[in-house]
Order: C-alpha cells, then structure tokens, then sequence
C-alpha cells in the first residue's frame, strides 16, 4: 500500500515565487507508484497571519478504492524556514481526524518533507537545473527543473508560479534503497474552491491501530 | 449551352458545399459536446492553457477514482473485510513459504 507515502512527501513553495495563497486553491496530481496510480490532491484550507493549512487528499480507484486526508498547519512567521507544526490524519478506518505524533514529520529514509518547504530563494537555488518544457496530464508547460539528493534518494522537480499556489507541475523520485521512495507525481489539473475534509477542531489523539497502520506501510 | 454549363458547375458544387457545411456542424457539436462535458466535471481551462476544476466548495474523494472517473465502490464496512482476508492469506502464504523453506533446508 503507499497512501502513507504522502506523510513525508510535502511540497509547497512559499517565498520562492512570492505565490499568494487563497483558500480552496490547488492542485490535483496523479501519483504513480509501483504499478498503481493514485489520486494526490493538495489544496489550500486556510489562511491567517504568518499561518497557513494545507490539506492533502489521497483517493485511489477501483474496487477497493478508498480516501485519505491529511492536512499541516503551518508557521510562515518570521525569515526562518517554514515548519510544519501540526498535523492531522483521516483514515478510512477512522470516523474522526487524529493527530499526527511529531516523529511522523520526519522519517529519516531519504529526502525529508521539510526539504521541500522553501521559504527563501537561497533554499532552493543550489538544486536548480534548468529551464524545460514539459508535458503533463493538466497541459504543456515551461518550468524550472530541480534535483535534490538525500541518503539514496533522489528527487527531481518542476516548478512554475503558473500553477500556483502549490507550484508543483511534476515529481520523479528514484531510490536504490528504499522500494517506496520509486514514485512520480505529475500535475493533473489546478483546483479551485476546495472545501476542507479534516476539522482540527474534531480531532482526537492518535489511536494505536492508525499508528500501526501507517509504520506498516512506510515498512513496505 | 450557357446554362448547361452553369448547371454542371452548380451540380459539382453543391456536394462540396453541402459537406462543409456538414462538417462545420459536426464541428459546432463536437465543441458542444466538450463544453458540455467540462460544465460536468466542473473543469475549465486557464488562460495558460492548463486544466482548471471548480469543485464548487465541495470535499474532493467523494465518489471519484483516478482521472475523476465515476467508480462504484464498496463501503467501508466491505473495504475493511476484504483487506482483512487479503492480510490473512498473505500471512497464510508467508507461513507456506517458511514452511517450504524449512523442508528445502531439511531435505539438503
């Protein structure tokens, strides 16, 4: 199973393009791994001062088709790094949203998901390859090219601010290492108003089973 | 004579005529079809030329697979059950293989 693969795949570009962020704003990404696709969807659930949450969806079809929700509220507050400061899960076996334990922020098998939260234009400009067109589900277009490298994982990206606020248009992660880190993610369509899955509000402690569940399948 | 020709020439012509215009209706359908279809999925196109999907203030994952297609799905309840028999027979074959392995070993 690769649902959970998305606790650690985290992508947004904050300062970088100096997006705007707008409630209910997105994209819709088809993930392939291991044969099987999957529905990643990203959007934006809400904006306040140096605060923002963003929401992850994951749907795979077929007969055991089933929905994942994820969602971080995030700290934009200052010049350091943005950083995640909580998060939430919604399981298919779970009626309520619960809250991520710290430690599932950071798996420490490959490229971190704060790897991909780029707050500066110095965070991302070592990694920068250059500019190609490409060609994906939601359309053709130019973007820039990046690659990151972290303990056996490598990451290649495009980014472009005209598929803002996520900026992502395509994904290729390959790993010798770890068999769930051979992902790619392309853009698919950009959203608009989205309306959030998870309440924080509603939220309970994380139960034992969807802990398991999720260590389960980062083992994989 | 005159007229015969310009009979002949109307006659070769109408054909012609008439599938443009065929074709040109096929066209206006096909455009209409496709429009039609967007207005459905809630999808539009963004001035660079890219996918747009209004979702119109609703939750996405509600009912749609891969590519928003429409899959009819089991409930949760039927979801939990199947996985559950595929978790037991993998434990079932892991047994098998370790059993197997064991008699291979024995057997060398």
């Amino acid at each position: 199973m690769i649902v959970s693969k998305f606790l650690f795949l985290f992508f947004i570009s904050f300062g970088v393009f100096a997006f705007e962020f707008k409630k209910g704003e997105g994209s819709e990404f088809v993930m392939t791994s291991q044969g099987q696709k999957v529905n990643l969807n990203i959007y934006v659930t809400a904006v306040a001062d140096h605060q923002m949450s963003v929401e992850m969806h994951f749907g795979t079809g077929g007969l055991l088709g089933m929905n994942m929700f994820q969602q971080f509220q995030m700290n934009l507050k200052g010049s350091s790094s943005v950083q995640v400061q909580k998060g939430y899960v919604l399981t298919p076996s779970s009626n309520a949203p619960e809250v991520m334990k710290d430690y599932m922020f950071h798996q420490n098998r490959g490229v971190q998901m704060n790897d991909f939260l780029f707050n500066k234009k110095e965070d991302i400009d070592g990694a920068f390859i250059g500019d190609e067109t490409i060609e994906v589900p939601a359309g053709s277009l130019i973007a820039k090219h990046y690659r990151k490298s972290n303990n056996g994982q490598i990451v290649d990206f495009w980014i472009s601010d005209v598929v803002k606020p996520i900026g992502l248009v395509k994904l290729v992660s390959t790993s010798s290492k770890e068999k769930f880190n051979n992902y790619s993610i392309e853009l698919s369509s950009l959203l608009k108003n989205v309306a959030a899955k998870i309440d924080p509000n509603k939220a309970i402690p994380m139960t034992k089973t969807t802990e398991e569940m999720l260590k389960s399948d980062h083992s994989n | 004579m005159k007229n015969i020709i310009a009979l002949i020439m109307l006659a070769s012509c109408l054909p012609a005529m008439g599938k443009s215009q065929l074709l040109r209706r096929v066209d206006a359908l096909e455009a209409r079809v496709k429009a039609l279809e967007q207005k459905l999925n809630g999808s539009s196109t963004s001035q660079n030329g890219l996918k747009v999907k209004d979702m119109g203030n609703s939750q996405v994952g509600t009912l749609r697979g891969v590519s928003g297609q429409n899959v009819p799905q089991l409930t949760p309840e039927q979801q939990l059950e199947i996985q559950n028999q595929l978790q037991e027979y993998q434990k079932r074959q892991k047994e098998q293989q370790r059993v197997l392995d064991e008699l291979m070993n024995d057997s060398l």
